[in-house]
C-alpha cells in the first residue's frame, strides 16, 4: 500500500528535508484495497466533516478492535478495475474470485462493525451477490459451474483426445512404414535434398514437400479420419464457448440489480478502511486529530517534526499559541527558530492532507492557506533577488484566516530599511485576521503593541564553547520557546548572549577586548538601573 | 519449483517452438505423475501472427491440468476452460495478470510479468500453490534477457538462429560466447561470497585476493573503478562485476592483459556481442561467477553452422532435422 502526496500540495524543498515520505510510511500496511493512495489537500467543510468522522470512529472502537478490523481488512482485494466490468454487466470469469473474496471478507467484517454497521440494504445485497457466485461456480469460485451439457462435452472432448491420439500414433507409424522417416506430429522436418529417403518422402501422400531454402520441409497431410477428429472437437469446444458464455451473460444479469448498491459498498469500504488506518497509526505513534474551530487561533501542544525528533537525542516539542494577527519569535543563531517554523508548516499541511499529527493536541482554525517564506539567495532563473522575493510574498492578497509563516523578517536587505519594512509589515497583520508568526532579530520590534512575542531560550554559552561541530551545538540547544512578557521582552533587548558566545573563540585580541568594554558597560547599567529601581520602590534616590 | 526460461539469439531464432517441444516432452510424464507444469511468457507469445512484420507464429496450445500466468485479457474467449486460482494486480504490478489451471485443451496467448522484479515477487507467490517438484517455463523475448539471470532462472533453454546474414552470424557468435565462458575457480567463488552482505557492482581483488576497492554504484559509471584499474594495470588482478560489460567498459579493460574478470552471470556479457570495426583485442581472461546452466541448445539452420561454437558437453537439437547431438 502507497500513500503519496499531490504534486504541488507541499513545497518540493521541503518534502524530502522535513520528512513527510518518512512520516507517510507510518501508515504503511498490507491492505491491497487501499493500493495507492494520493492525500490532496481538503476545504474547510471537508476536512471538518473528516475529523468529526475519524472521532466518532475512535471513540466506537477500541484500539483492540481497530486491530481486528485491519487484520480482517487485509483480506479485501482491490476491485477498483473490476467495478466498470461490474457495472456495465461485463464480468469475466477471471474477475469472480475476487469479487467472491471481497463479499466473504465484507461478511467477517460486518459482524465486527455491529457497533456501526454499513447500512442494512448494502449488506443484504452483498449476501444475494454471494449466493449467485456460488450459484454459478465450482471450486471456490474458481471456475464455471457448467452444467450437464458441458459437463459431457468435456467427457467427449477428452475421448476424442484420446482417439486423435490414437489415430497420430498409426499415422507416425504408417509415415515411417513407406518412406523411413521417423516423424512427430506436428513437428515438420527438414531434409536434405541428398537423403536417401527424399524420393519416397515426395512421393508419400501422408505428407507435404516443399523447399525451404537448400533442405526440403516435410510437413503433413492428415488422413481424412484425422481431419475428422479435428473438426469434431472444434464442433465441441465451439458449442462449449457457446454455452459458457451464455452463463457468464445469465451471471451478469443476476448481478446487474445489486451493482450499483455493491460499488457504494466498496467505496464505503474503502474510507472506513482508511479511517481504522489513521486511527490505529495515530494510537501506535501518539498523534492526535486537531479540533478545528473559526476562531482566528492555533495551538500546538507538544508538536513535533518526527523525522527530526528521531535524530535527535535532546529533541523538544514545540508548545506555542498563534493568535489572530502577528506573532513574533525571537532567539539566538541555531536556537531553533527556524525549526519552529517548519514544524508548524509541516502539521498545518498535515491537517489539510487529513492526517492524524504528531502533536499532544491540536486546536486551531484550519489552514485554508499556509503560506512560508524562508531565507533564500534569491533565483538565478527569474533574475530575483532574496529581498524581491520576500517582497513577492507579502504582495499576496492572503485571504482572512490565511497562516504566514516568514523567517527573518526582511533581514534580506540593509538592517535600516529591513528594520522598518518588518515593522510595518508586523503592525499591518497585527490588525488583520490572519495569523503571523515571523522571526526577527530587529529589537525595534518589541516595542510595538498589540502583537505576541516569543523567545528561544539560549543555550548555555560554556557548552557552545566545548561545541565542536554543528551536530555538538545542536545537542546543547534548549529548543524551549518561552511566550515573552514585558521582563522576558526586555531581557530580549538587552541580550548579549551573542557576544558573550563571541568571547569564547579565537577572535582578534582588539576585537575581544571592545566586547568586553561593551558588556561590561552593559552590566553597569543594568545594575545602576536595578539599584535605580529599587530605590524608587524604597523611596530613596541614589546615583 | 523449478524455472527454466526460453532465450533466444534472434527474433525469430525458435524460442517458442523450443518452449511448445519441450513442454510436448514433459507433459505426458507429469500428468501420470500429477507434477505440476506452469507457463508463462515475456512479452507476448502464443499469437497467431507477428503484430509488428505479420508473420505466422507457432500457438501454444494449453492441455489439461496445465498451470499457467498471464494477463486477463488473454482469457476473455475462453470462458469455462480453466479455472483462476491467483490474482496478480496494481500496484505490485503493472497489468491484471491470472494465475489459473487449465480444464480442456485450448490454444492460449500469454503474456506474462515483465520485469525481473515481478517475475520474481509472481514465482514466489505461484510456489506456494504449486507442488515442490513443479516446473516453471517461462518463453522469453529477444530484449529481455534478463530473464536468464541465475536468481529468476535455474537453468535455460538456448535457441540459436543460423542464417546468411552477416549481422546475424555475428550475434550469434556473440550469444555463444557469453555461454560458453567458463566458470571462475571455487577460491575466487569463496572470496566473492566474503563481500555478499555489501551486495557490491564491481569489486578489484589483487594477486593475493585481499581487497584493492569495491563500489556499489553503476559500474559503467563509476570512475573510481577505472581509476583503480588504471593504477593496478600492470599487476595481476581480479575484477567481480556484478553490472553489464558495456561496450564502453570493454573498450576500456581490453588492454588489461594482467586481468581477470569475472562476470557475476553471462547476461551481463551480452552488451558487447556485436563486432564493432577496428575493435581492440580483448586481452582479459573472463570468467562467470554463475555458470551457464543450460538444459538445451535449439538450433535452426537456415544454412549451415560450425557446431564448434556450441559449448561441449551440452545437448544440442534441430527439432526439425534430429541431427545434431554433441
Amino acid at each position: 500500500m502507497k500513500i503519496e502526496i499531490e504534486q504541488g500540495a507541499i513545497r518540493n524543498d521541503l518534502h524530502e528535508e522535513l520528512g513527510y515520505r518518512h512520516f507517510l510510511s507510518l501508515f504503511s500496511r498490507k491492505l491491497p484495497l487501499l493500493s495507492g493512495i494520493i492525500l490532496r489537500p481538503m476545504g474547510e467543510k471537508e476536512a471538518t466533516a473528516h475529523y468529526e468522522r475519524l472521532r466518532t470512529l475512535g471513540n466506537i472502537f477500541s484500539a483492540q478492535e481497530l486491530e481486528e478490523l485491519l487484520t480482517g481488512s487485509m483480506d479485501l482485494p482491490n476491485l477498483d478495475l473490476i467495478l466498470p466490468h461490474l457495472e456495465q454487466e461485463n464480468l469475466q470469469q477471471y474477475h469472480l474470485p475476487e469479487v467472491a473474496r471481497f463479499l466473504t471478507a465484507e461478511k467477517k467484517l460486518a459482524r465486527l462493525e455491529k457497533k456501526l454497521p454499513l447500512e442494512k440494504t448494502s449488506v443484504e445485497g452483498l449476501e444475494a451477490m454471494l449466493s449467485i457466485l456460488k450459484q454459478y461456480t465450482t471450486d471456490n469460485f474458481s471456475a464455471m459451474a457448467g452444467g450437464v451439457e458441458t459437463d459431457t462435452i468435456k467427457k467427449d472432448l477428452a475421448s476424442l483426445e484420446e482417439q486423435a491420439g490414437k489415430e497420430i500414433r498409426q499415422y507416425e507409424i504408417n509415415i515411417t512404414r513407406e518412406t523411413g522417416l521417423k516423424m512427430r506430429f506436428p513437428w515438420p522436418r527438414e531434409l536434405d535434398p541428398d537423403d536417401h529417403r527424399c524420393t519416397a518422402v515426395i512421393r508419400c501422400e501422408h505428407l507435404n514437400c516443399t523447399r525451404s531454402g537448400e533442405m526440403i520441409l516435410v510437413d503433413y497431410n492428415p488422413p481424412e479420419n484425422l481431419q475428422l477428429l479435428e473438426e469434431k472437437k472444434e464442433q465441441l469446444i465451439n458449442r462449449y464457448e457457446a454455452v459458457m458464455a451464455d452463463l457468464l451473460v445469465a451471471l451478469n444479469r443476476q448481478l446487474a440489480p445489486f451493482s450499483d448498491s455493491f460499488v457504494q459498498a466498496y467505496r464505503q469500504r474503502k474510507k472506513r478502511t482508511f479511517y481504522y488506518l489513521l486511527l490505529k497509526t495515530a494510537e501506535n505513534h501518539r498523534l492526535c486529530l486537531p479540533i478545528l474551530h473559526n476562531r482566528y487561533q492555533c495551538v500546538f501542544a507538544a508538536a513535533r517534526l518526527p523525522s527530526l525528533e528521531k535524530e535527535a537525542d535532546n529533541y523538544q516539542p514545540v508548545d506555542i499559541t498563534l493568535k489572530k494577527g502577528s506573532s513574533v519569535l525571537f532567539g539566538t543563531n541555531m536556537s531553533g527558530k527556524t525549526t519552529v517554523l517548519k514544524t508548524i508548516y509541516f502539521l498545518l499541511t498535515l491537517v489539510q492532507l487529513g492526517l492524524p499529527l504528531p502533536a499532544d493536541s491540536a486546536t486551531l482554525r484550519f489552514p485554508s492557506t499556509v503560506n512560508l517564506l524562508l531565507k533564500s539567495a534569491g533565483d538565478l532563473r527569474t533574475g530575483i533577488s532574496s529581498f524581491g522575493e520576500e517582497l513577492e510574498f507579502f504582495s499576496r492578497k492572503f485571504p482572512e484566516g490565511a497562516y504566514i509563516l516568514a523567517d527573518e523578517l526582511f533581514l534580506s536587505t540593509d538592517p535600516v530599511n529591513g528594520c522598518l519594512l518588518a515593522k510595518l509589515m508586523v503592525k499591518s497583520m497585527a490588525k488583520s485576521k490572519k495569523l503571523l508568526l515571523c522571526t526577527s532579530h530587529y529589537p525595534e520590534i518589541l516595542k510595538i503593541r498589540g502583537i505576541s512575542i516569543y523567545r528561544m531560550a539560549d543555550p548555555d554559552p560554556r557548552l557552545v564553547r566545548a561545541s565542536r561541530s554543528r551536530d555538538d551545538l545542536i545537542k546543547i540547544m534548549p529548543f524551549k520557546i518561552i511566550a515573552a512578557d514585558l521582563e522576558e521582552r526586555q531581557k530580549i533587548e538587552k541580550n548579549r548572549t551573542p557576544l558573550k558566545t563571541a568571547l569564547l573563540f579565537e577572535l582578534p585580541e582588539d576585537v575581544k577586548k571592545a566586547i568586553s568594554e561593551i558588556l561590561r558597560d552593559s552590566a553597569i547599567n543594568r545594575t545602576s538601573k536595578q539599584i535605580q529601581k529599587q530605590d524608587n520602590k524604597n523611596g530613596s534616590y541614589s546615583t | 519449483m523449478k524455472t527454466y526460461s526460453f532465450i533466444g539469439s534472434d527474433k525469430n531464432a525458435g524460442k517458442t517452438t523450443a518452449f511448445n517441444y519441450v513442454y510436448s516432452n514433459l507433459y505426458p510424464a507429469a500428468a501420470r505423475t500429477h507434477q505440476d507444469i506452469c507457463l508463462s511468457s515475456i512479452g507476448i507469445n502464443g499469437e497467431r501472427r507477428d503484430s509488428y512484420e505479420y508473420k505466422n507464429k507457432p500457438r501454444i496450445i494449453l492441455r489439461p491440468g496445465t498451470w499457467f500466468l498471464t494477463n486477463g485479457d488473454h482469457l476473455r474467449a475462453h470462458t469455462g476452460k480453466y479455472a483462476a486460482h491467483l490474482h496478480l494486480g496494481p500496484p505490485d504490478y503493472k497489468k491484471d495478470y491470472i494465475f489459473a489451471c487449465s480444464l480442456l485443451s485450448f490454444p492460449i496467448i500469454l503474456e506474462g510479468p515483465n520485469t525481473g522484479k515481478e517475475i520474481t515477487a509472481a514465482k514466489k507467490e505461484i510456489s506456494s500453490i504449486l507442488a515442490d517438484d513443479s516446473i516453471f517455463l517461462i518463453d522469453g523475448s529477444i530484449d529481455r534477457q534478463f530473464l536468464a539471470r541465475p536468481e529468476i532462472s535455474d537453468a535455460i533453454y538456448f535457441s540459436v538462429l543460423c542464417s546468411r546474414r552477416k549481422e546475424q552470424q555475428q550475434k550469434t557468435a556473440g550469444f555463444l560466447n557469453a555461454i560458453t565462458l567458463p566458470p571462475c575457480s571455487d577460491h575466487h567463488r569463496r572470496i566473492i561470497d566474503q563481500y555478499s552482505a555489501n551486495s557490491p557492482r564491481w569489486l578489484l581483488l589483487d594477486e593475493k585476493c585481499h581487497e584493492i576497492g569495491q563500489g556499489t554504484t553503476l559500474v559503467s559509471r563509476d570512475p573510481a573503478l577505472r581509476k583503480l584499474c588504471l593504477k593496478q594495470k600492470d599487476r595481476k588482478t581480479m575484477l567481480y562485476l556484478n553490472g553489464a560489460l558495456t561496450r564502453s567498459l570493454s573498450s576500456f579493460l581490453a588492454p588489461f592483459k594482467n586481468l581477470e574478470i569475472i562476470l557475476d552471470n553471462f547476461t551481463l556479457y551480452l552488451n558487447i556481442h556485436t563486432e564493432d570495426p577496428g575493435k581492440k583485442l580483448f586481452r582479459p581472461e573472463i570468467t562467470l561467477y554463475h555458470p551457464v546452466r543450460i538444459k538445451k541448445i535449439f538450433v535452426r539452420e537456415e544454412s549451415p553452422f560450425d557446431p564448434g561454437l556450441l559449448p561441449a558437453n551440452c545437448p544440442v537439437i534441430n527439432i526439425f532435422r534430429m541431427s545434431h547431438e554433441n
